[in-house]
């Protein structure tokens, strides 16, 4: 359920206090983290973390018992790559756990959030549970999760990837991707009319007239969906952070999320609008047309996160595939930042009676060749360092690329989710034909102070 | 007829079977976000009372003005449209003799069916490479064309149209019923005092259906009221605010931001509005109505 | 004249109101490529989208359960308001018969804040995901809903006939079991008729209050369909949503004449 995989980007308010990422190096750690898991060499570690979770069969447990696991995205998809990695990681699990059954709880879209809180709340959570760094702090703070500091998974995360899912020294949950958005191209387009990938702001704008004239959209919009207008405006505002620590000093009140830094993301968003990048059919499209506007060649680029390469060539796959290039929505002065981090987050309740059970299905769900599988053709990036998967997609060695050379942190870690909202709130209204008034920011200030109680105080 | 303390006994034994349910699952959850709407509260940790703080902010807040607005819009305008166009239609439909029965199931029809398998229809309707804009091209009315759910113009509009689309086939029948149950007779007598058409609908078909006009004005009243799934599905409330509907936003604060007290303010706000409206309305169309 | 111009505006109308179900109807036999073309004339021998659908969604076993709880929901609605409807009606107990004005008032609470406590009360009962929850959280609604019509209805039934029982020995269940109940089988009717659609379409409910079972009712199969085919290939999503919405059309054919008989009682009485 790719859907999903947007709107925690949409939402994004990861919690980092972990000791060994301090608050003020997280622009750097985080690029470290990307460079690391996303990086070509091969580790010899790969096979050993694998080796380990999957345990040898002389300490097989044969009692008869069930687990359960509540996703959005552990259902089945017409290409069958879900199912196929759920039958890997069960086949190393019945190692282990010879009579184990797995039972599945799947609900796709924002609902599952909403069921999931509720099934927390009353202590009905399935054993096993996904969910978004968003849900982190609250989860943690009310003792929902388990403590799975003891993981051997757990040497495999580093920088922002571990900061994500520390909470006060303890990891919480282990990320399943590691994920960033940016500018998806239409390699053919792109080749066949001697485009290169624009290095700076203006290079990227001559690109999009470029396109324009020619009668093809520069970028294909989808912003019916709420979560894609919200996330168009993220990737946007990581260019106009001030600092490194923009949000710690919003937190700290140094610095106002009205203020100059997201009206320069919203100028920015206006321009585009004047000059009609996004096309006529925008705000009419929700995500899937948006996606077959760009399959369709009818709009040249596609603002989005990881998933863009493996989707867009297994929906054209009838018609020969289709190549695709990645680069970081650029700057003025050609030094981009990228936010980066996990999209699925799996933990354990901490109230399960089968608490042990549920910490190795945890790791056999991590298990290198099972996430292999799951990841290979899907686009998906794995978080833990050592996993190492070579992509047909040219899009996805341009995304890895990317992801190790530059600069990036964990974006909203520190912004509510309702921010977020108001973010993708005020862009539809630019989209519908109102022009960017510097005041309307007030209201995401509002927001701000509102809900600030539910994030973690950075820098501890 | 029936007296005494064991035919007490009877009769609430007689209404337990529906009142116990009710009042587990509808009046105990309603009476628990009393005191939840005086807390802040996320759905997890314990309540922190903070007294009225919540309806403090509800009405601080721009969003909650604008949903309220919106809320109050969709409701004037589909009572308005859904009366006055249904009885149009009933009055149509009651002279129309063959083709009757086959009308009235036509305007019923978007009643019957579930709103999550009708939104992925209207959505490309209102698309802007849907009929509606290619129908304008072919008429040579280009400068007409716009995305109909993505401005500020007519979203409303667009979404108005579908309520009153799924909605009015309900008020059609309750006319055509209320219609159906006016005696002949009360005609002839008009007829014998000369009276004319225009005379008659006012002094004898108008006043015995204001009954009709109290049903369909009171569930109109109260769907539309609460309306959510209809902008949640089709638009999630934008462009901006322009057609967030108050349960919507109580929805959101409660589910998405874990605002479950500050939710259950707002819960409040429209339980009352409901309320007090739902009075006036049963006030009005009331005090007209014939009895035969 | 003017009524040939109002006639054609019906028709016009009517053509209007039809012309979703049209488009939705002949989408179902759209190819990938002509999907979102409107205008497209489709190939009604173009069964793909159908056969693919019942090969990959869960339809028939869903449409079964969400019969089942539909029908037994309204079985238990229309017994127990029944009961409750007539009491009221004829009652000379003030607090009995102010009931009327709370179920009439449990009309207007709006149900998204009280979706949480509900489905703790599921949890703290261990009833949570079964079908039996769900069912009671649909009788607590729309019993209130049921008794204000079915005491609507039982004014309409004479006191005379009780009376006469009464004399004759029987007891208040007897009179409600041989004379009051057989006299309601309209309001019944009419009860079922209307609300039918809520339960066949509701799918917040199934999602919160029933959602871990191996088959899940048709909206949440519709729902789960959607969001796992979120792909750019929605033929066989509209076969699915077509097929879930024809039950209720073709019950609709049938049963009009009896909705339309049953709020001419409703209107005049209510």
């Amino acid at each position: 359920m790719r859907k999903k995989l947007g709107v925690v980007i949409a939402s994004m308010l990861l919690l980092g206090t972990a000791a060994g990422c301090g608050s003020n190096d997280k622009a750097g750690s985080g690029a470290e983290s990307s460079a690391s898991s996303a990086s070509q060499q091969a580790s010899p570690n790969a096979s050993d973390t694998g080796g380990e979770q999957s345990a040898p069969a002389d300490g097989a447990d044969s009692e008869a018992f069930t687990i359960t696991v509540s996703s959005w995205n552990l259902a089945d998809e017409p290409l069958g790559i879900v199912k196929a990695y759920r039958e890997a990681f069960e086949n190393v699990y019945k190692q282990k756990y010879l009579n184990a059954t797995i039972k599945y709880n799947n609900t796709p879209g924002d609902k599952y959030f909403d069921l999931l809180k509720a099934q927390l709340a009353s202590a009905s959570a399935a054993d096993v549970i996904q969910f978004q760094p968003s849900h982190l702090p609250m989860f943690t703070t009310a003792g929902f999760l388990a403590d799975l500091s003891d993981l051997s998974l757990v040497s495999s995360l580093e920088g922002a990837m571990k900061t994500e899912v520390t909470y006060q020294d303890k990891v919480y949950a282990i990320p399943f991707d590691i994920s960033t958005n940016g500018v998806w191209y239409n390699r053919k387009l792109f080749e066949d009319n001697g485009v290169t990938p624009p290095a700076t702001w203006d290079e990227l704008l001559a690109v999009a007239d470029k396109f324009k004239g020619m009668g093809i959209t520069p970028f294909a919009g989808g912003f019916k969906d709420a979560w894609v207008s919200s996330m168009t405006v993220k990737t946007f505002t990581m260019n106009d952070y001030s600092s490194p620590t923009f949000e710690e000093e919003v937190y700290n009140g140094s610095k106002k999320l009205n203020g100059p830094e997201m009206q320069a993301t919203f100028d920015k968003l206006q321009l585009f609008y004047d000059r009609g990048y996004f096309g006529p059919d925008a705000m009419s499209n929700g995500w899937d047309l948006q996606r077959k506007a760009f399959e369709d060649g009818k709009a040249a680029m596609i603002i989005h996160g990881s998933y863009i390469a493996g989707l867009v060539n297994s929906e054209m796959q009838d018609k020969g595939g289709m190549e695709t290039g990645f680069f970081p929505l650029p700057n003025d002065d050609g030094a981009p930042v990228l936010s980066v981090g996990s999209d699925t987050l799996t933990g354990v309740n901490a109230k399960t009676p089968n608490l042990q059970r549920a910490k190795d299905l945890v790791a056999a769900m991590h298990d290198a060749e099972a996430q292999t599988i799951r990841d290979k053709d899907a686009g998906v990036f794995p978080a833990l360092k050592g996993i190492d998967i070579e992509y047909k997609e040219l899009g996805n060695h341009d995304f890895q690329r990317a992801l190790a050379e530059t600069d990036s942190l964990l974006g909203g870690q520190y912004v509510p989710a309702s921010v977020y909202d108001v973010y993708g709130k005020l862009f539809t209204k630019i989209m519908a034909g109102k022009t960017f008034d510097p005041a309307w920011l007030d209201e995401a200030d509002q927001a701000y102070a509102q809900d600030k109680s539910l994030l973690p105080p950075p820098g501890q | 007829m029936y007296a005494g303390k064991k035919n007490g006994l009877v009769e609430w034994l007689f209404v337990a079977p529906a009142l116990i349910p009710f009042l587990i699952f509808v009046v105990w959850p309603f009476v628990s976000s009393l005191y939840y709407s005086m807390t802040r509260w996320n759905g997890f940790t314990s309540p922190v009372f903070i007294g009225f703080d919540n309806f403090g902010r509800l009405f601080r807040e721009a969003s909650f003005v604008a949903a309220l607005s919106n809320t109050i819009v969709f409701t004037l305008a589909g009572l308005l449209i859904s009366n006055v166009l249904s009885l149009l239609l009933a009055l149509a439909l009651n002279r129309a003799g063959r083709s009757k029965a086959v009308l009235r199931t036509v305007f019923y029809l978007p009643g019957v069916v579930s709103f999550v398998t009708m939104a992925v229809v209207w959505s490309s309707i209102y698309h802007y490479y849907g009929p509606i804009n290619e129908i304008l091209i072919r008429l040579g009315l280009e400068s007409w064309t716009r995305e109909w759910l993505g401005n500020f113009d007519t979203v409303m509009a667009a979404l108005i149209i579908i309520m009153v689309w799924s909605g009015v086939g309900f008020g059609v029948i309750v006319f055509l019923a209320g219609l159906g149950s006016i005696p002949a007779d009360l005609y002839e007598a008009a007829d014998l005092d000369g009276a004319g058409a225009f005379a008659k609908f006012r002094y004898v078909t108008f006043p015995l259906l204001m009954s009709s006009v109290t049903i369909v004005t009171f569930l109109g009243l109260t769907t539309s009221l609460k309306i959510f799934d209809l902008p949640f599905l089709m638009t999630n409330g934008g462009p901006g605010d322009a057609s967030t509907t108050l349960a919507m936003l109580i929805y959101k604060q409660a589910f998405s931001y874990s605002n479950y007290g500050y939710a259950s303010a707002g819960g409040i706000v429209l339980f009352v509005l409901v309320g007090f409206i739902s009075l006036l309305q049963i006030k009005a169309t009331r005090g007209r109505e014939v009895q035969l | 004249m003017g009524m040939r111009i109002a006639q054609a505006a019906v028709m016009l109308l009517a053509l209007l109101f039809l012309a979703p179900f049209l488009l939705f109807f002949l989408n179902t036999f759209k190819d990938k490529d002509h999907i979102y073309d409107t205008f497209h004339m489709p190939n009604l021998l173009y069964w793909d989208n159908y056969s693919r659908m019942f090969a990959t969604s869960d339809f028939i076993p869903s449409l079964g359960y969400t019969i089942l709880i539909c029908l037994f929901t309204l079985l238990i609605i229309v017994l127990f308001s029944s009961m409750a409807g007539y009491i009221i009606s004829r009652t000379r107990n003030r607090w009995i018969s102010s009931l009327y004005l709370l179920f009439a008032a449990g009309q207007i609470v709006p149900i998204q804040t009280s979706m949480l406590p509900i489905y703790k009360i599921g949890v703290a009962t261990g009833m949570i995901n079964t079908a039996p929850f769900l069912i009671l959280v649909y009788v607590a609604g729309g019993c209130a809903f049921a008794t204000l019509l079915f005491a609507a209805f039982t004014r309409t039934i004479p006191e005379a006939l009780e009376e006469a029982a009464a004399i004759d020995g029987c007891s208040r269940a007897g009179i409600f079991a041989r004379i009051i109940l057989p006299l309601l089988r309209p309001a019944a009717a009419t009860i079922v008729v209307t609300t039918i659609y809520w339960y066949w379409n509701d799918f917040t409910g199934p999602l919160i209050y029933l959602n871990s079972g191996e088959v899940s009712p048709l909206m949440m199969t519709v729902y789960k369909f959607m969001g796992t085919n979120n792909t750019v290939d929605w033929g066989p999503v509209y076969a699915l949503c077509f097929m879930s919405a024809l039950p209720m059309i073709v019950f609709f054919l049938l049963t009009q004449n009896r909705l339309l008989k049953g709020l001419v009682v409703a209107s005049v009485k209510g």
